[in-house]
């Protein structure tokens, strides 16, 4: 038995505050004692252990349920279209160099408000767009002067200074207080900020949203009401409700938040994403809302929900946005699954055993599951669902506890293999789907997918 | 630094990932502060990238890269001796020593570490992770858990000894330990 007074001074030590002769003292009792070593080696071994889960990202992590109902509304707002202009914008920056400074158009209105601030921002691509003022289409590469602008339609990808990247859809308004901070009157925008653009700032009636170095979506209702979702890195909220208090809410990526005027935030649970990968959904997206039982203090993961996104390259997750789902090795990717709405849940889900999930259906549908084949299959999948035989692979994954035992495929990659279960539901309403895992049975496996075809 | 080839630049990421985790444990229990453990890392990549051309057989990678991480930290600790505090050689070395021997067991408890995490009140698990994350500042988390600095070290302390016990019994039941 090690003396309580040994292990403090051990978790001094460990802390940097033990001082010389404490250093001494300890040394010699080390020196002399084979199970105290032991003990030392133990603790700061959980130190490092401990210090490698918080440097995990919250996938990894546990969730912190409470069963409660919990409802929310959707909010449409773009995710990847930010991410794939890349491409598109090393052509936009070829055509940048040909084109004169004589050729900026200046769009902003007139205005000697000191909160109001011209901005030279470079057009990256533009759809179907159109900004009052501006009569010729816009085309990549332009450059034009906004101050206080107004998007009368279409899609609008922007690049302006300190490496921010703007996708604006119309209808939207807005002015440039400063080129770092922008008043979003309404409309719905999504933001992609680069190191040197850390502090960008999105304001709204609701409240502002400061970029900690991220991409994050807002949208800015009519009523005064703001949804803000990050779908990397961090954001800091200052709803302009709160007075008194916790004054300011940090979203890291796959939350989101709704802010008002007059209301407490809170948790928004279904985020409509879309993916330039999607299939068209002539018919409206099949899914409704989605949400969960989950009711805790600070807790704000969304669902993301896809219209048309079940493909492969497709994400897994709305966190961990390098989980893809793909075929089998050496296999197509399952024709019944493609352009399903693809539901992406949080992995951070992953060991819970109360979970329940609530989908709204719009119509009737095939619901397909994904269970991680480690996992043993819940009991509520064995009753209401049928094994379909197909399987998918997602990741690639990093080396961690949740893969553990998963061997190295041939490209060096690390992938969960998914059973695909299928459930046909004939009319329209809320399907629940129950936990990941069951009580007594958890394991180390992955949070299971979700996506819904129509019937 | 030495130039791999791709294909042992992919086999050596292989590796090194594979150990990582096990290499920066081992690296911690022989150095004073966590933030010292990323400095004696660093010169362990580099010396493991610029020799793995050298490592004749490939699978002996772990053994090899332990070997360089304790000839490493053991050579920080001397060149920090003059100036820190730090242990002195013989009991570095006893523990260094223990350690790789000791290394599985040690291995099975911090895999075990995150059910017992788990099992802690929301709250409290909030606060550890809290203390442990990157770059934070133990006066704020001090602060926000409405604890002093001195209090908030001694509730930490309490909390390590705690997720210890449990991993220690979840081992035990399964036989790992």
């Amino acid at each position: 038995m090690i003396d309580p007074k040994r292990l403090e001074q051990i978790a001094q030590y460990a802390e940097g505050l033990l001082g010389s002769d404490g250093i001494r003292d300890l040394e010699a009792a080390l020196r002399n004692d084979a199970e105290l070593r032991y003990t030392f080696l133990e603790y700061l071994n959980l130190d490092a252990a401990l210090t490698a889960s918080a440097a995990l990202p919250e996938s990894e992590g546990v969730l912190p349920l409470s069963t409660a109902n919990s409802r929310s509304e959707n909010a449409a707002l773009p995710r990847k279209g930010i991410r794939r202009s890349h491409a598109r914008y090393v052509a936009a920056a070829a055509v940048l160099a040909m084109i004169a400074l004589g050729s900026w158009i200046f769009l902003s209105r007139q205005s000697h408000d000191a909160n109001v601030s011209s901005v030279l921002v470079t057009v990256l691509s533009a759809d179907d767009a159109e900004l009052e003022g501006q009569s010729e289409p816009l085309a990549p590469g332009q450059r034009l002067m906004l101050a206080q602008f107004r998007l009368k339609k279409g899609s609008l990808e922007l690049q302006i200074p300190n490496d921010v990247k703007l996708e604006l859809h119309g209808p939207l308004a807005a002015v440039f207080e400063q080129p770092s901070r922008l008043r979003l009157a309404h409309g719905e925008l999504a933001a992609e900020v680069g190191e040197r653009g850390k502090g960008f700032t999105v304001v709204t009636d609701a409240g502002e949203i400061v970029d900690l170095g991220t991409r994050f979506g807002v949208m800015a209702r009519e009523n005064g009401s703001t949804e803000v979702m990050v779908f990397a890195g961090e954001v800091q909220v200052k709803p302009s409700s709160v007075k008194e208090g916790q004054s300011k809410w940090t979203l890291t990526e796959g939350d989101a938040l709704r802010i008002a005027p007059n209301q407490p935030p809170s948790r928004l649970a279904s985020v409509s994403v879309k993916e330039v990968s999607a299939e068209p959904t002539p018919d409206g997206p099949i899914v409704g809302q989605v949400t969960d039982n989950v009711k805790a203090v600070d807790f704000y993961r969304f669902y993301g929900v896809v219209p048309g996104g079940m493909t492969e390259g497709a994400s897994v997750y709305t966190m961990r946005s390098f989980a893809k789902w793909h075929p089998l090795r050496g296999e197509k990717f399952p024709e019944e699954l493609r352009g399903a709405d693809l539901i992406q849940t949080f992995h951070l889900a992953r060991q819970e055993t109360d979970l329940r999930i609530t989908v709204q259906l719009n119509r009737p549908a095939k619901i397909y599951v994904m269970l991680d084949t480690r996992v043993p299959v819940p009991q509520w999948l064995k009753k209401e669902f049928i094994d379909t035989g197909m399987k998918l692979r997602g990741g690639p994954w990093d080396r961690r506890p949740m893969t553990r035992g998963i061997p190295w495929d041939a490209d060096g990659k690390i992938f969960v293999t998914y059973t695909v279960w299928r459930r046909e539901v004939f009319q329209a309403g809320p399907v629940e789907l129950g936990p990941p895992q069951m009580p007594g049975q958890t394991t180390n496996g992955a949070m299971y997918g979700i996506a819904v075809k129509k019937l | 630094m030495g130039e791999l080839d791709e294909g042992s630049q992919i086999l050596f990421l292989q590796h090194f990932t594979a150990n990582e985790a096990g290499i920066r444990a081992f690296v911690r229990r022989l150095v004073p502060l966590r933030s010292d453990t990323n400095d004696v890392m660093q010169q362990v990549a580099m010396v493991l990238w610029k020799k793995f051309e050298q490592l004749e057989v490939k699978d002996d990678f772990r053994k090899w890269a332990f070997g360089v991480a304790r000839y490493e930290a053991l050579a920080w600790s001397r060149d920090k001796a003059r100036d820190r505090l730090v242990l002195a050689e013989d009991v570095l070395v006893a523990l260094a020593d223990e350690s790789l021997a000791t290394e599985p067991a040690l291995s099975a408890q911090r895999d075990a570490l995150d059910g017992c995490l788990e099992k802690l009140a929301a709250e409290h698990r909030r606060m550890i992770l809290d203390a442990y994350s990157p770059g934070v500042r133990i006066q704020d988390v001090a602060s926000r858990s409405q604890r002093s600095v001195a209090g908030f070290y001694q509730w930490l302390h309490r909390i390590r000894l705690q997720l210890l016990d449990c991993v220690k019994r979840n081992l035990a039941v399964e036989g790992v330990s």
